[in-house]
């Protein structure tokens, strides 16, 4: 293994990071395409959907324990061969890529949305894109940190979102179980991809300082992201009614108008301090996995060359953030983009397993 | 562990080439012959005092006291070596007891200065005169007596101007560096106490000691701070800012990485916590490393005050920090982006105020900003009364006459020196210059972005603290990486008896500060 | 190395500031009125399908202390409200800075005619707060804003004051941009005050019902306060009550109360019953007789029982009118319905299930405190 010395995370860190690469914008607009569907079960779904990520999380850390030093690229190069493996890395960056750039590129439709009107969107993603690639250039480490005082700091917004509390009707949330399990099924489906960010854990696996710890991490890291997601679909659900909220686009953003407070009349006005943090959060976090795995599979010196890789991949999401004309186009790449993560955090891990059994003792002389 | 990537040295050319030329032989015997090497030396320095003399006996024996002018206790010179020599000495000859037993009768029985050495080369005889040393030259002794009687006029301890407390001591460092280091010393008796001594700068030569406690304080991190002041090959030290400037790990942040004081009281508990401190000669402001952001929000008579005062006025510090950085840039922000977000009432009495200011709100901001950093500059440099009356007139006169001239509105001006106030309430002068700076940028971005600016802005910086480091140690711990145990001495300060353990932000060998685990020892 | 970079961007960017506008030279509304397009005063520009043009008229406050006026009106016509919003620039300077007004008045008559069309404008631009509070007005809401007030410094100032937490001072319903959204989800309707114009004056007189975003009758200040209590929006106000005894008046006064409802349902088969049951709370505010309350113990009581009658009748009245004349449901009750059999009542909830179902109404009235004298 190569020096790894300064860029380990505890695995205190690995919780932040994980809820950090899964809690971003979509928690702005996961409402309203949950009760879409699952209507005012919407907060059954979100729960139970909990067991996708949990899944994933079990895989991978069974796939760790195999081979506990290895990085991912590494992994996929003895388990697969260089070729195959090779192929295996890239399609996980393309799918960071793809990913974040949705995420990037909403934020950047919000952020013009609400607060900058006139100015052009590549000037606002590059603003965006330009904080991903200076923070994610820092290291794991850094990364870690970061992740840890962010979550501090965005539970303030979280918070603010609560306020609107008193505007709440429980009616709304009633009755419970109407929508059927198929209503639920689905919803269940869709929600699970509002977890996607665990599998972060493939990269990152082999940089956290104590492995034993992994799973209790990781599932502690999914009942967080979970409590917070199924708070705010109930309060958005309590305050605007499943129907009310269908004509919303960012129910999120709208409980922040929904009520006037003292002195600083409105509560934007905290929220919007966090702003960069929350949007810029998972993909700092993945776009430095995607970046780590390149540098690997390029056999490059970590240290020297990730800010640069990490600038090419910020430039592809660059690109890609500004590719589909409109932000319903971008909805919809969001869908495909989620149905990616069944692939990389289910799939992945799973024939990863496989071949790592079929392979058997092999696989150590082979790395 | 991250190390400043420096020409390695120790002993490397600069240094050879300054002992070259001086010749490193053996001194000779005879008085003549010692002088002649010197002359060379003497002759160019007037405040060099050479005084020949006798000792008594039979024959005389005739001696040279050399010593730097006014860097020596004049009285010690007269009472404690010439006096005793020149009248009390005894009147052995050197045939009877030889040269060697001569010198050592000499300053065994007779000399009373308390610090005295020998030596006997020629480049060390040269170097410890230039270093204030009175040295003691015998006809037909090879040796020479060194004297260390530093003293003339100097600065008496005084209370320290810029880190001024209610309840602290009154002391505060001052020039010379032995007395700043009994300073430390007088409140901190432990014997673990460690104080080296080194040697900074080519051609100044300039004395500096390292102080730490030896079964606290982190080896690794001792042995880093030395390694960076060995790797110092710069011809003149002349005050510890230009050694902060060399040990600290990122010298293009704006961020203070090492903590500087000027008062004892504070620097002993930073010792205590297993940090390192450095005092160099001539500089009453001591250096400790590794310093966190946090320790710039903090001030000596925290610890002095009550836990409740001391936290709340805590807090307020890092409103001020927040505030002074980013007020204006959020008046400008709210003003010309987003409107919306301030009460009716406020933006109409707002823009009502700078209704007939011609220029947009960044150019009036901007405008105030830099008169007002202006005003600061000249009267930090002015002479106190003037500075008072230069800061006061400004005060008043140029916000007022800027109102009435129409060239800013009211609320600017009261904005500008909100911000500026706030700037002023942290206690760390570092912090205060790093606030100023940050100021502008932060307003620029906001003109550009608004509050979308601010966030970004204050994103990249908290991305650059975090990535911070003070030799090797994160450098805004315990906030990130959170270090939970240490948040009861960051925003708060929690009662004394409740800190049990050192902070462990700070890497060090033992972490028991007190009692049996939580309780206090009177408290079975 | 940080500072360098952020100059960089500066310097990319600064040559845009593309949203920076200065503040003297926005145009701040702080109320507006929509109504239907008069004829009278045609377009500014070419406009299409004059009859469906609807007129904005705001209310701008001055800026400058040199000027006389402390404000001035400007109307403009347009298909809906953010196209008359695009006809500013040819009568008024200024960037039109929309997302600051407070008030919105909606003329009588275009708020029959549907409110969400114009509703759209001001919930779409992501600026603007859904706190915004609105109000319908008998006859043209324009004519409101031009009311002159000599004691408030603009009529914005004056309605602001009037109507945002109205319900806290009198049997006053306040809306709000959000509550209209949501009070039209399934089983819901609007309720907004009624401004009306009485001796050169503004005030509120009463409420105007709505069959979601259609408005489709005003009620007096007395029915007001029924719908206030059925509807359970927790207010303070003021209660008269007089008593008789033998056809004679002995004492009456007032009191000030709040109030608190609690709804519970039952259904068999297609039947179903909501009991309302109403709290009032509060305290005597005056009374007429020198009756001492420690020597008549039934005072209290007497007080208690007439109110309770008086508010019990009231409001049966107004069910009664709300079932056969509005056929809507005012009175926010079909939600406890929906949140049991959602599934089931959701299509037809707003069809003819509020006139078919049987409301009782049950009011206890608690007299709690008397004041400093006896």
């Amino acid at each position: 293994m190569k020096d790894k010395a300064g860029s380990t995370i505890s695995s205190k860190q690995l919780i932040f990071l994980i809820i950090g690469s899964q809690i971003g914008i979509r928690l702005l607009y996961l409402p309203r395409e949950i009760t879409g569907i699952a209507q005012e079960d919407a907060w059954l779904a979100m729960l139970i959907a909990t067991i996708v990520p949990i899944v994933s999380l079990f895989l991978i850390d069974r796939l760790g324990k195999r081979m506990p030093e290895m990085g991912f690229t590494q992994m996929s190069q003895a388990l697969f061969g260089r070729f195959f493996g090779s192929i295996l890395i890239i399609l996980f960056i393309v799918y960071v890529i793809g990913f974040e750039s949705v995420v990037v590129r909403i934020f950047s439709e919000v952020t013009k949305l609400y607060l900058l009107p006139r100015t052009p969107l590549v000037v606002i993603v590059f603003m965006f894109i330009f904080t991903v690639v200076y923070a994610g250039s820092k290291g794991a480490r850094v990364i870690g940190r970061l992740n840890e005082l962010l979550f501090y700091l965005l539970l303030v917004n979280f918070l603010v979102l609560m306020i609107p509390i008193g505007e709440a009707d429980y009616t709304n949330l009633l009755p419970v179980g109407e929508a059927g399990w198929d209503g639920i099924g689905r919803g269940v489906l869709i929600a699970a991809q509002y977890y996607a960010g665990i599998e972060i854990l493939l990269v990152f696996y082999s940089l956290v300082n104590r492995k034993d710890e992994i799973l209790k991490a990781g599932i502690i890291a999914t009942g967080i992201t979970a409590v917070l997601y199924v708070v705010i679909v109930l309060i958005c659900e309590s305050v605007f009614g499943v129907a009310g909220m269908q004509h919303q686009l960012f129910p999120g953003l709208v409980l922040l108008k929904v009520v006037q407070i003292p002195v600083i009349e409105r509560l934007e006005f905290i929220f919007l301090f966090f702003w960069m943090g929350m949007g810029a959060r998972p993909a700092i976090n993945m776009g430095f996995a995607a970046s780590l795995s390149l540098t690997q599979l390029l056999k490059l010196d970590e240290k020297k060359y990730l800010p640069y890789l990490l600038m090419v991949i910020g430039l592809a999401m660059y690109i890609l953030a500004l590719l589909p004309p409109n932000l319903l186009t971008v909805f919809d790449m969001a869908r495909y983009a989620g149905y990616g993560f069944y692939v990389i955090g289910i799939v992945y891990p799973l024939i990863y397993l496989i071949m790592a059994f079929a392979r058997g003792g092999k696989v150590k002389q082979s790395a | 562990m991250k190390k400043i990537s420096r020409k390695p040295l120790a002993d490397d050319q600069a240094w050879k080439e300054a002992k070259q030329k001086i010749p490193d032989t053996q001194l000779p015997a005879a008085l003549n012959d010692k002088m002649q090497m010197l002359q060379p030396y003497l002759q160019k320095g007037a405040d060099i005092i050479t005084r020949p003399f006798y000792l008594e006996g039979e024959p005389p024996l005739s001696a040279v006291s050399i010593h730097l002018n006014k860097v020596i206790d004049d009285e010690a010179l007269n009472q404690h070596i010439l006096r005793p020599l020149m009248l009390n000495c005894r009147r052995e000859s050197i045939q009877d007891l030889g040269a060697q037993n001569l010198i050592d009768a000499i300053y065994k029985t007779s000399i009373t200065a308390s610090q005295i050495r020998k030596i006997n080369t020629f480049a060390a005889l040269v170097q410890t005169i230039f270093d204030g040393f009175t040295v003691l030259l015998f006809d037909g002794i090879e040796e020479v007596l060194v004297i260390d009687i530093h003293g003339g006029e100097f600065r008496a301890i005084d209370a320290p101007p810029a880190e001024q407390t209610m309840r602290g001591s009154r002391e505060g460092f001052i020039e010379i560096l032995d007395v700043n280091i009994a300073l430390v010393r007088r409140r901190l008796r432990d014997p673990n106490l460690v104080v080296e001594k080194t040697l900074v700068g080519t051609r100044t030569r300039t004395q500096a000691a390292i102080l730490y406690i030896a079964d606290i304080a982190d080896p690794k991190i001792v042995s880093e701070v030395k390694s960076r002041i060995d790797q110092m090959n710069l011809d003149g030290i002349v005050a510890s800012g230009y050694v902060e400037q060399f040990i600290e790990d990122n010298p293009y942040s704006i961020f203070p990485q090492t903590f500087t004081t000027e008062r004892p009281d504070r620097m002993v508990p930073l010792l205590l916590e297993g940090r390192i401190g450095i005092i160099v000669n001539n500089t009453p402001l001591a250096l400790v490393v590794p310093a966190l952001f946090v320790q710039f929000i903090q001030a000596s008579e925290d610890y002095y005050e009550r836990s409740i005062f001391s936290s709340y006025i805590r807090i307020l510090r890092y409103l001020a920090l927040l505030v002074a950085i980013s007020f204006p840039a959020l008046y400008i922000a709210l003003l010309s982006f987003q409107p919306e977000l301030i009460p009716y009432d406020l933006v109409i009495s707002f823009s009502r105020a700078r209704s007939s200011v011609p220029f947009p709100v960044i150019v009036e901001a901007l405008v105030m900003e830099i008169i007002i950093q202006l005003v600061i500059e000249a009267g930090l440099r002015l002479p106190q009364q003037i500075g008072q009356t230069v800061g006061v007139v400004s005060g008043i006169i140029l916000g007022q006459a800027a109102i009435s001239a129409k060239l800013a509105s009211p609320i600017v001006i009261l904005i500008i020196s909100v911000s500026i106030i706030c700037t002023y309430a942290l206690p760390s002068a570092s912090m205060v210059l790093t606030t100023r700076l940050l100021r502008l940028p932060i307003m620029l971005l906001a003109a550009t972005f608004g509050i979308f600016g601010i966030s970004f802005g204050w994103m990249i910086v908290q991305t650059h603290l975090i990535g911070l480091e003070s030799i090797g140690v994160p450098y805004f711990s315990p906030l990130a990486p959170m270090r939970y145990p240490d948040l009861k001495d960051s925003f708060i300060r929690v009662f004394l008896k409740k800190m049990n353990r050192r902070p462990v932000s700070i890497p060090m060998q033992d972490r028991k500060r007190q009692g049996n685990d939580g309780k206090g020892p009177e408290q079975q | 190395m940080l500072l360098v970079f952020i100059m960089a961007i500066q310097i990319i960017t600064l040559s845009g500031c593309w949203d920076y506008r200065d503040i003297n030279s926005v145009a701040l509304p702080q109320l507006g009125a929509y109504d239907i397009h008069e004829e009278s005063r045609s377009g500014t520009s070419d406009l299409p399908q004059e009859e469906k043009l609807v007129d904005l008229t705001v209310v701008i406050p001055n800026l400058s202390e040199e000027v006389k006026a402390k404000f001035r009106i400007e109307k403009t016509p347009g298909l809906l409200i953010g196209n008359s919003r695009g006809q500013k620039p040819y009568s008024s300077p200024g960037d039109y800075s929309p997302a600051v007004a407070s008030i919105i008045v909606f003329g009588e008559d275009e708020a029959a005619t549907g409110l969400n069309k114009l509703n759209e404008a001001l919930s779409r631009g992501a600026k603007n707060p859904h706190t915004v509070n609105y109000s319908v007005a008998e006859g043209r809401g324009e004519n409101i804003l031009r009311v002159p007030t000599d004691d408030y410094s603009t009529m914005g100032d004056y309605l602001r004051l009037l109507l945002r937490s109205s319900e806290k001072r009198g049997f006053i319903p306040s809306s709000t941009l959000h509550q209209f959204e949501v009070d039209q989800n399934p089983g819901k309707n609007p309720v907004m005050p009624l401004l009306i114009i009485k001796d050169e004056k503004v005030m509120v007189n009463g409420a105007a019902i709505f069959n979601k975003d259609k408005m489709i009758g005003k009620v007096g200040l007395k029915e007001t306060q029924y719908l206030m209590m059925l509807r359970g929006i927790e207010s303070n106000g003021n209660l008269p009550y007089i008593l008789n005894k033998d056809g004679k008046i002995y004492d009456y006064g007032s009191l000030s109360i709040t109030n608190n409802r609690k709804v519970t349902m039952e259904r068999n088969g297609n039947e179903f019953t909501f009991n309302i049951s109403i709290i009032l709370e509060g305290g005597l505010n005056e009374h007429s007789s020198n009756v001492l309350f420690t020597q008549n113990k039934d005072l209290r009581k007497e007080i208690e029982d007439q109110v309770t009658s008086d508010i019990t009748e009231g409001c049966n009245k107004f069910i009664k009118r709300m079932q056969e004349e509005y056929k809507v449901d005012c009175i926010d009750i079909s939600k406890y319905a929906l949140a049991k059999w959602r599934k089931e009542l959701q299509p037809t909830i707003d069809q003819g299930f509020i006139e078919n179902v049987a409301i009782k109404v049950d009011v206890k009235m608690k007299l709690k405190s008397i004041g400093e004298l006896n």
